[in-house]
């Protein structure tokens, strides 16, 4: 008996995929963690003033999709209760084992606290000048401390630049280790190449600096608050950079792989020409991919004005998120589609309302949004715009 | 989590009270061996027929098999089969612990 989108032969387990679309939520969402905080921290310890306006917002951004990032992975769990087992008994062995550590040092020692010594002031004086509810809420953020003198200010900034600076390398860890949860899995060829941790990573870089991009011309609009095109143009300006080196890095890998030709290629191939053909080389590679590097190119080499910018920008930023989110789904789904034996091919069919559904991955993507709406309403990133002194 | 674990005799077995199920090991297995069980929602491989090679038996695969095709050797000594061992249990064999183990 056939069955239906299952072609050629393929090992019982392989017929239906282990690994939903929730999974492909969870590089993404992380992705774009490590990438917002990475342009954060340009203003921070590579002096790049022009960002300065991005600093805040990008904090909470990153706080927002970290906080949602392991949501994907415990509905996909068959145990969801079962998974602090992680920390209590470490299996050293297993990757994806690690992973909560990884996030665990990131969220507590690298993200809180820079965000923390940030809005300290701040917070000192919401809580001192607030009423009711609010002045509790943010009387528990001082979490004690309310010397906000110019000496405990300085030691603030200080301390804040010591965190961004291992929370650079932190963010290089977090979604690196993403990539290579993917590419240590020496059993599955789509998977299995030491350049996956590499492309994560870039391509994190992309997705987090065109994600804080959109989002602050966004927020700028429903503010009515004029745009800082000087802002604007550098991030555009890092963004072509990083994608130059990301593009680069998944057509080496490519190239590679075809120049090698091993056992594993007819069978990847033929995947990419048929099953992934859309969102592969349609979505990744040509409209992700192509089209925002040409319009991010264009302004490298020509001065447009500044609506012209403004809308280049802002198509360029949002085919980058779905470009990457694409080459996400083909990292995870595509990795599935294709029998470890090489000799048949199955189909992805994504359910609607069920646990690991078209439903639950929306409502996944939206929880950040509400959750950095909270973050705004609390913390607002709109003021403080003195540079840091470091 | 390390649900998955070698048994003293060799046998590798999933701890079905441990397992979260994230089918990581699915993943990693290039046989197709692991599956998700729908029921337990937890990762389940053959068991090498433990209940029954811990009781001296042979596995079900062979002794159903019509032509003896499968037959469980021991890889350094492949015609000597170590089926039939009666019931002193066959994983006190010498034998059987290289062949489960060869690869440590």
């Amino acid at each position: 008996m056939m069955i239906p989108g299952v072609d050629g032969f393929m090992y019982p387990n392989e017929v239906e995929l282990q690994w939903s679309v929730l999974i492909v939520l969870y590089p993404y969402i992380t992705g774009l963690v490590a990438g917002a905080f990475i342009l954060a921290s340009l203003e921070r310890v590579f002096n790049v003033a022009a960002v300065r306006p991005t600093y805040r917002l990008a904090l909470l951004t990153a706080l927002a999709f970290l906080l949602v990032a392991p949501l994907p992975l415990q509905l996909h769990l068959g145990h969801p209760e079962r998974s602090l087992e992680m920390y209590l008994t470490p299996h050293t062995s297993s990757a994806m084992a690690m992973f909560g550590f990884v996030y665990l040092w990131y969220l507590t020692v690298v993200l809180l606290l820079e965000i923390w010594l940030e809005y300290r002031a701040e917070i000192v004086g919401l809580a001192q000048s607030t009423k009711g509810l609010k002045r509790w809420i943010y009387r528990a953020l001082t979490l004690g401390s309310y010397n906000i003198s110019p000496e405990a200010r300085r030691m603030d900034d200080k301390v804040g630049y010591a965190v961004t600076v291992i929370g650079v390398p932190s963010a290089f860890l977090l979604h690196g280790y993403v990539g290579f949860i993917f590419g240590s899995v020496k059993a599955n060829p789509w998977w299995s190449t030491p350049l996956m941790p590499v492309v994560f990573l870039f391509s994190a870089m992309v997705s987090g600096i065109a994600g804080v991009m959109v989002l602050y011309v966004v927020c700028m609009k429903l503010r009515k608050t004029p745009i800082d095109m000087r802002c604007l143009d550098t991030i555009a300006r890092y963004l072509f950079y990083t994608f130059v080196i990301d593009f680069t890095l998944e057509m080496l890998d490519l190239i590679h792989r075809t120049y090698e030709s091993d056992e594993s290629f007819r069978s990847l191939d033929f995947m990419v020409h048929t099953r992934l053909l859309f969102s592969h080389v349609v979505l990744q590679i040509f409209l992700g991919t192509l089209v925002p590097l040409a319009l991010l190119a264009a302004n490298q080499l020509w001065r447009f004005s500044e609506a012209r910018r403004k809308a280049m920008y802002m198509t360029a930023g949002a085919l980058t998120l779905i470009g990457i989110f694409a080459m996400r789904w083909n990292v995870v789904i595509g990795g599935q589609l294709f029998s470890k034996s090489f000799l048949g091919y199955t189909s992805y069919k994504m359910q609607l309302a069920s646990r690991e559904g078209l439903v639950a991955a929306i409502l996944l993507m939206l929880l950040p949004f509400v959750i950095f709406f909270v973050l705004v309403k609390l913390l607002p990133p709109w003021q403080g715009g003195k540079a840091h002194e470091a | 989590v390390g649900a998955t674990f070698v048994s003293p005799d060799g046998v590798v077995l999933v701890d079905q009270t441990y397992c979260l199920g994230c089918r990581y090991c699915v993943q990693a297995c290039p046989y197709g061996c692991r599956y998700l069980h729908p029921e337990t929602q937890t990762v389940d491989k053959c068991t090498l027929c433990y209940h029954r090679i811990t009781k001296g038996l042979t596995t079900a695969c062979c002794d159903s098999c019509p032509t003896g095709a499968r037959l469980l050797v021991d890889f350094k000594n492949p015609k000597e089969t170590l089926h039939g061992h009666g019931s002193q249990g066959l994983l006190r064999e010498p034998g059987w612990r290289s062949a489960l183990n060869r690869s440590e």
